[in-house]
């Protein structure tokens, strides 16, 4: 693996994981009785650009490196569902991820000027939607590289 | 109640990520049981994974503008959001079962 590769994965996680956290942190802000939208604001703003940078990343380490020289190694080795299931899952549904946040990010936006009790409940759920998709993609990625 | 710039950004980005992610499952799904889909996506955006993300950017972008054109306060934003979240739901249900029923042999 070059050297770009590896900086490219090591940005690729680190913003994945930055990205759960933010909408972890979103989230619990948005609950709150009294919600401080403009601390939510840039939190749901940098979760969307951190998705955004992690899709980036990955984008270029998987097309120029996993599919030759990662995947081959564990379809042969003692988890080929690694590959067939957990690779293929993530690297899918990691596709919706940033189109969410950037939906998440709009509607607490709007929430700051235009106070909607309805609209946050279900923003808030939506919210915990991002994330959980975001730890499965997470920990299927740890499965993965632990499989080699 | 005016329909501000941002109400109508919220609804229609949050209605082109419903398009989208549907449009991503029925993709996904149908370029592993067509392999002449697979092949196209390669030969044209030199990976599947590159050409499914570039599709759903397209149709997310086009959406998001196109709709953004439509003023209307109905159904409410928080419904909008709400059924946003099931769209996404039943995508990601959609995606990790049919890989899950591929990895058993049973498609």
């Amino acid at each position: 693996m070059t050297t770009t590769l590896a900086t490219f994965l090591v940005v690729h996680v680190l913003t994945g994981v930055l990205g759960i956290g933010l909408h972890n942190v979103t989230l619990m802000h948005i609950l709150k009785k009294t919600p401080d939208y403009a601390s939510i604001m840039r939190l749901a703003w940098s979760a969307f650009v951190m998705y955004l940078i992690s899709w980036g990343t990955s984008a270029y380490y998987y097309v120029t490196y996993y599919g030759t020289s990662v995947k081959p190694r564990i379809l042969a080795g003692n988890a080929p569902f690694a590959h067939n299931f957990f690779m293929e899952t993530k690297e899918h549904i990691f596709l919706v991820l940033p189109f969410v946040a950037l939906s998440i990010a709009l509607s607490v936006t709007y929430l700051k000027n235009n106070p909607d009790d309805e609209l946050r409940k279900k923003t808030a759920f939506l919210t915990l939607v991002a994330f959980v998709i975001g730890v499965a993609v997470a920990a299927s990625g740890i499965f993965v590289s632990g499989s080699i | 109640m005016t329909n501000s710039p941002q109400q109508t950004w919220v609804r229609s980005v949050a209605i082109a990520v419903m398009a989208t992610v549907i449009m991503l499952a029925i993709l996904i799904i149908t370029a592993e049981e067509v392999p002449a889909l697979k092949n196209w996506l390669k030969a044209t955006f030199y990976h599947h994974w590159l050409g499914k993300g570039a599709l759903s950017l397209g149709l997310f972008a086009f959406l998001s503008i196109v709709l953004g054109f439509i003023k209307s306060e109905k159904p409410p934003l928080s419904k909008i959001i709400f059924l946003e979240a099931i769209f996404v739901i039943l995508s990601v249900l959609a995606i990790a079962g049919f890989f899950l029923l591929h990895l058993l042999k049973l498609v």
